[in-house]
């Protein structure tokens, strides 16, 4: 009797305590309330560098926009929470994650940085009651070719890269192209496209030799053969460090010619890694993120690494951008927890300019692209970079893009380009 | 780029190229290979994080080549003798708890063993890729082939690391007792051979010769936490090709990979170099299955 009696104390004791210790949410004190913004992504694993750099972006944001006081719907205050959960580029993984962040988080949107991963979130995000918003992070048309209503993808089509960086290299006078791309969805739709518009300009693709970019660090084998081709220009690309190796594997193996980085590759990352351009004498790709001709480009750059203490990417700054454009969607859609709303409300989201953003995004386009110009550059035979254009993809015709020029201002030497698409990608 | 001499001469030099890649390619196999058939085939410890000492010992270089200012060769000295260690408390804390315990029971603890180990050096040192500077950049051309300093560098490095250990394991006494202990463990107690002791030498060897094999290589290549998860798998499939515990079978299994995945990646894709290498092991082990150069098990 007396044994139950104590028990009964004891659990009475272990209750108080637990009332009173129970660490009162600073949010829920001040009446504020929180949103989990979900991330699904390669953490770990062969990707795991570039899935690490979207979420820092996204994270970045997040971290200046709850001090700055969140967003505010009809008077109710709200923080942004994001919870990170590894997928390791396994679309399965991907879509069970999806499943958490909406039974257990309630969350209105989730980012993701992988086309094959997308493309099984777009299989779910639709169903009756569980919709959530996709945040796509991936320059491959088709994604928008799903024709998914609650998506918004991030990057420019890498559609606006073929056609940049072909015209570039037929500039050039190179006619004889040989390729050696990464693997996978978005490597071999690259090759597609550019050996259509390389070929329709009546230029010649002597060799295909894609390789895996995630697993191998050896490419001298598809090398070798593309070479023999003897071709004047190489496309490659994948990720960023492998593609370093290609670089410098092709010129270790004697290729005098130059490169064509796709857009997953990126320039700024390759010197890094080469300890300078002297290996990628005339290579044409994406522009150094940090050149972004905008007035707030420099001090973001500087901002990231020393929070970060890692070099800025374009994962970093356009998921950055992304995440912001999706809190103002939340604000002008008056909703943070129905992704219908929000996604509807993304055009009232925009511009984000560069007075305040590292890049521009200037709408969205009916098909769910965010707008945002292709950066090219090129670096010249004595590995000096040229200056950056930015090539708009949007307008239906020349003199939108010229009342657009007219009135959009760019910061040092670049320049505008225009490609007018025929659909949209 | 390959000289434009007629059709069969270029032919004949694409070829030579590719055989050049795959010997570069077959000598860093062939070396990772050489250590994990001697903790596999004599010890019978299946070390599935081999392939991640491999990785370690190109971060302990990458660390002492950048940090503490050491040169090429200094570093690579130094990670041979820092895995060796390493090596040896593996096998002290992993394996040998489990020495007569059911086979499944190190199977799991190698498994866990790699992922502590891949996992920490993303916590500790990133994701990302690092690069240790090239020592000899700089090519050369010989009988048309175009090769780097460095890919002959490992070439050459690799055949004097496979000298270096025969004649280590024909010639001295401590090498002696690892044969010993290989071909007969209860005899070799029986005769005096301190069994403790020759189990954390064969690590010791087993890791810093990875350890030698992912410095030669690293300035090529790239190190990365992940670097080293394939190539495991891949010596595995090189020692049982080569025969369980067969020296001679990993060094030439280890070339004959290298060569295969270079000569079908190089004329037919490299999108399927993977599979030659696996393709290549079941058919090897459907016509024999003890290997190239196994020993019937009785």
């Amino acid at each position: 009797m007396k044994g139950s009696k104590r028990f009964a104390g004891f659990v009475l004791f272990l209750a108080v305590a637990l009332v009173t210790v129970w660490p009162a949410s600073d949010a829920a004190a001040q009446g504020v309330k929180e949103v989990v913004i979900g991330y699904t992504g390669p953490i770990s694993g062969v990707a795991a560098e570039y899935g690490q750099d979207c979420l820092n972006g996204i994270a970045m944001a997040v971290n200046e926009i709850n001090p700055a006081g969140g967003v505010t719907i009809k008077g109710q205050k709200y923080q942004f929470k994001l919870v990170k959960f590894d997928d390791m580029i396994d679309p399965t993984q991907a879509v069970n994650n999806c499943r958490r962040f909406r039974d257990q988080y309630k969350a209105p949107a989730v980012f993701n940085p992988v086309f094959n991963t997308l493309a099984a979130m777009a299989k779910i995000n639709e169903e009756k009651g569980n919709e959530f918003l996709i945040m796509a992070y991936t320059s491959t048309p088709k994604v928008i070719g799903i024709g998914n209503k609650l998506l918004a993808a991030i990057p420019p089509p890498f559609t606006v890269y073929v056609k940049s960086f072909a015209d570039v290299a037929w500039g050039k006078g190179w006619r004889k192209a040989a390729m050696v791309v990464t693997l996978g969805a978005y490597g071999d739709e690259w090759r597609h496209a550019f050996k259509e518009y390389w070929e329709k300009k009546g230029g010649q693709i002597t060799a295909d030799k894609p390789a895996n970019y995630y697993t191998e660090t050896d490419f001298s084998a598809p090398l070798t053969a593309a070479l023999a081709t003897q071709p004047d220009v190489l496309l490659i690309g994948g990720p960023s460090a492998s593609t370093a190796l290609v670089i410098e594997q092709a010129r270790g193996l004697g290729f005098k010619g130059g490169f064509i980085l796709i857009d997953q590759a990126k320039m700024d990352y390759i010197d890094n890694i080469l300890k300078g351009t002297k290996l990628m004498g005339n290579t044409i790709g994406v522009a150094a993120v940090a050149l972004s001709p905008t007035v707030t480009a420099p001090a973001f750059e500087k901002k990231y690494k020393s929070i970060y203490k890692r070099m800025l990417t374009w994962e970093v700054s356009l998921n950055y951008d992304a995440m912001y454009a999706l809190s103002r969607a939340m604000v002008a859609a008056g909703t943070v927890e129905d992704p219908i709303a929000i996604r509807a409300a993304f055009p009232k989201a925009f511009p984000l300019t560069g007075d305040k953003f590292p890049v521009e995004y200037w709408g969205i386009t009916p098909g769910g692209r965010m707008e945002i110009a292709g950066s090219v550059q090129t670096i010249d035979q004595a590995g000096k970079y040229g200056p950056v254009k930015l090539v708009v993809y949007w307008f239906k015709t020349e003199k939108e893009f010229n009342q657009f020029t007219a009135q959009a201002t760019l910061v040092g030497n670049a320049t505008w380009g225009f490609f007018k698409f025929e659909k949209d990608e | 780029m390959l000289p434009a001499t007629p059709a069969d001469g270029k032919c004949m030099h694409l070829f030579l190229q590719q055989v050049f890649n795959g010997v570069m390619l077959g000598s860093t196999y062939a070396i990772v290979a050489l250590g994990l058939t001697l903790v596999f085939g004599i010890l019978n410890v299946p070390n599935f994080a081999h392939g991640h000492l491999y990785m370690l010992g190109a971060y302990v270089s990458f660390f002492l080549m950048t940090l503490y200012g050491f040169g090429f060769w200094t570093a690579l000295i130094a990670s041979m003798v820092i895995l060796a260690l390493v090596g040896i408390l593996i096998e002290r804390v992993v394996y040998r708890p489990l020495r007569d315990k059911p086979h499944i029971n190190s199977f799991i603890s190698a498994v866990g063993a790699l992922m502590i180990l891949e996992t920490s050096v993303i916590v500790f040192w990133g994701p990302q890729g690092r690069r240790i500077p090239n020592p000899y950049p700089g090519t050369v051309e010989l009988l048309g082939i175009t090769m780097t300093y460095q890919r002959l560098l490992v070439i050459m490095a690799a055949i004097v690391l496979i000298a270096l250990l025969q004649i280590f394991i024909k010639k001295t006494t401590p090498g002696t007792t690892i044969e010993a202990v290989a071909q007969n463990r209860e005899g070799a107690m029986l005769v005096g051979v301190n069994v403790n002791w020759v189990s954390s030498l064969t690590f010791a060897i087993s890791t810093a010769t990875a350890a030698a094999a992912a410095c030669l290589v690293a300035p090529i290549f790239m190190i990365s936490p992940t670097m080293g998860a394939l190539l495991g798998m891949k010596a595995f499939v090189i020692v049982i090709l080569g025969g369980l515990g067969s020296i001679p079978g990993a060094i030439l299994g280890g070339y004959i990979l290298g060569l295969l995945e270079a000569i079908g990646g190089g004329y037919l894709s490299a999108a399927y170099k993977d599979v030659y290498a696996f393709g290549a092991l079941i058919l090897i082990l459907s016509i024999r299955p003890t290997g190239l150069f196994g020993r019937e098990v009785s």
